[in-house]
């Protein structure tokens, strides 16, 4: 009997839970930059990598930061976002959650890691539809040999983490920096093509690549060109594309003061002159390696950006911002 | 002359009539029975008042009441009594405060259009009476009594030039069990006929279905109203 009387109280309590009527059929990211105060810590946090398709209402963040080793060297940390959408209110925002990845653990040494980014092998996505124990290849940028390389490991996620293979993208690499790769096949009908920075001309500027073969990791030779349009005499870094805007970060001029953030859109044959971000998103202090977090086909209207700066305010030195993206038209 | 008129006067005519006729019958003992008509203004309060983006927030502004009643007293002294009421109230949609709403939590480009109607409600109740003794003719009689409402909340559509569409939400009706409590305050013009104000608090809290919506869910909206009313009654 009392068992049954604790079931009742529950059940009332339970029903006594109103369902609020929405004001927001769906979450809206303000426009304004928000300090990702979630995930920051007093040591450097940036260059970060999110998902390539935000289709439910959580995502994986990976980015570098110092804390692992209390400001020793960078090592990639991921986090695991869900937003905090109030479909009553319009309240937007994230609860995270550190996230254990085996992966960044065979990762990370005692040099610096940058520039992560994940990517899934595009011929398997694209004949499977993005199905479960795909193959996905995860890039970063590493110092450990002296100067900036790019390095990738090829995954599967099938019965926990099988990793398959890893190693340098040897046809990208040189004696000089390379890094914050980014796949992109827009401005190629053939293989695997990719957008890197590199300072091999001298400063940093933009490069595109395309290799001999399906993949990007078992190219040797690659096509790889310098875009001019994007690339000019100040430093051009960080290149990142979704759905045909690539943004990135320069110190050229025409920017609020150090490194801005800056975007180009793909017009089905060339990228058009990159065009500064505004001083809603940029400031006098560094914008750095801006990511877009394509979400406005599914919770969210608009899409959401992500980068770093060092402007005060923050938890310390660079930290993790976000900031809700304009029309996706408004970029074309 | 317009057939309106004629209704009009028709209606107007027998109310004065029924409520200026003198029954033949019952004129040693104080009539027991009796019915009314009053009608008034209908004020939410709590969240269904509430005009912005808060939990629950109802965006009602109030709006026109009537309502019908017939009460019984047992006793000579007529204390203690039964009484069946149905009221019909509108209550409308504040669309000013809800665009201002969007404006203050979005802050962005564009201009906001609100397109929707007036929330509905027909609620029936029974219930007890309880009358302080008659002084100078004036007599407080206070209520209590269980129901039903018919609720309609209406369709709601909110659409940015910048953004496009930003909320839909479809009319739906919902049917919801309701208690109330009020007050009369009764004076007599004569044996038969009193004239009343009254005040009456309503809560309830209909659940509706989201038809058109993303997630086509159901919701709660608790609906808190107060009429203020003015009428009459016929004793017989």
């Amino acid at each position: 009997m009392k068992r049954y009387t604790i079931i009742l109280g529950f059940l009332l309590v339970a029903c006594s839970c109103d369902q609020p009527r929405t004001n927001f059929d769906q979450g809206i990211v303000p426009l304004e930059v928000v300090n990702f105060t979630e995930i920051n810590s007093r040591y450097d946090d940036y260059n970060s990598a999110g998902p390539m398709m935000f289709s439910e209402d959580h995502f994986t963040l990976v980015f570098s930061s110092k804390r692992n080793r209390l400001g020793a060297d960078f090592d990639l940390v991921s986090y695991h976002c869900l937003a905090d959408l109030n479909n009553e209110t319009g309240h937007f925002g994230f609860y995270t959650d550190p996230q254990g990845w085996p992966l960044l653990d065979s990762i990370n040494t005692t040099a610096n890691e940058y520039g992560p980014y994940i990517a899934i092998e595009l011929t398997d996505y694209w004949l499977n539809g993005g199905a479960e124990g795909e193959e996905k290849t995860f890039y970063y940028a590493s110092d450990e040999t002296g100067d900036l390389d790019i390095l990738f490991w090829n995954y599967k996620l099938e019965n926990g983490l099988e990793i398959m293979d890893s190693g340098r993208v040897n046809g990208l690499n040189s004696p000089y920096d390379e890094g914050y790769l980014c796949h992109y096949n827009g401005a190629s009908s053939m293989g695997e093509t990719v957008y890197f920075t590199s300072d091999r001309d001298g400063d940093f500027d933009i490069f595109m690549a395309t290799g001999d073969s399906a993949k990007i990791t078992t190219s040797v030779n690659f096509d790889i060109i310098k875009l001019d349009i994007l690339s000019g005499p100040f430093d051009d870094k960080c290149p990142y594309i979704v759905n045909d805007l690539l943004v990135f970060t320069s110190d050229r001029e025409g920017g609020y003061g150090g490194f801005d953030l800056w975007y180009s859109s793909w017009n089905g044959s060339a990228w058009s002159a990159p065009v500064n971000f505004g001083e809603q998103i940029n400031s006098e202090y560094n914008e750095y390696r801006p990511i877009i977090v394509p979400s406005s086909e599914g919770p969210l209207l608009n899409d959401i950006l992500i980068f770093s700066s060092d402007r005060p305010g923050g938890a310390g030195g660079y930290d993790l911002y976000y900031t809700g993206m304009k029309r996706p038209k408004d970029y074309f | 002359m317009r057939p309106g008129f004629h209704i009009c006067t028709l209606t107007i005519c027998s109310l004065l009539l029924f409520f200026n006729a003198v029954p033949v019958n019952g004129q040693d003992t104080n009539p027991q029975s009796s019915i009314s008509f009053s009608a008034g203004y209908s004020m939410p309060y709590g969240t269904f008042a509430e005009k912005s983006f808060s939990r629950m927030a109802g965006f009602s502004s109030g709006g026109p009441v009537m309502d019908f009643r017939y009460q019984h007293f047992y006793g000579s002294k007529r204390i203690f009594g039964l009484y069946a009421d149905a009221s019909f109230t509108t209550h409308f949609f504040s669309e000013r405060s809800y665009l201002a709403s969007y404006e203050e939590v979005m802050n962005v480009e564009g201009a906001f259009q609100v397109k929707t109607g007036n929330y509905l409600f027909a609620v029936t109740r029974l219930g007890i009476l309880v009358a302080f003794p008659e002084f100078s003719g004036t007599r407080i009689i206070l209520d209590a009594g269980l129901g039903g409402a018919f609720c309609y909340h209406p369709k709601l559509s909110v659409y940015n030039t910048y953004w496009g569409q930003i909320n839909t939400v479809s009319e739906d009706v919902s049917g919801q069990l309701m208690s109330a409590a009020g007050v009369t305050i009764e004076h007599s013009l004569n044996r038969y006929t009193a004239i009343l104000v009254s005040w009456s608090a309503y809560g309830f809290t209909p659940s509706f279905y989201d038809e058109i919506g993303p997630y086509q869910l159901s919701f709660d909206l608790p609906v808190r109203y107060m009429n203020f009313n003015l009428g009459i009654s016929r004793y017989f």
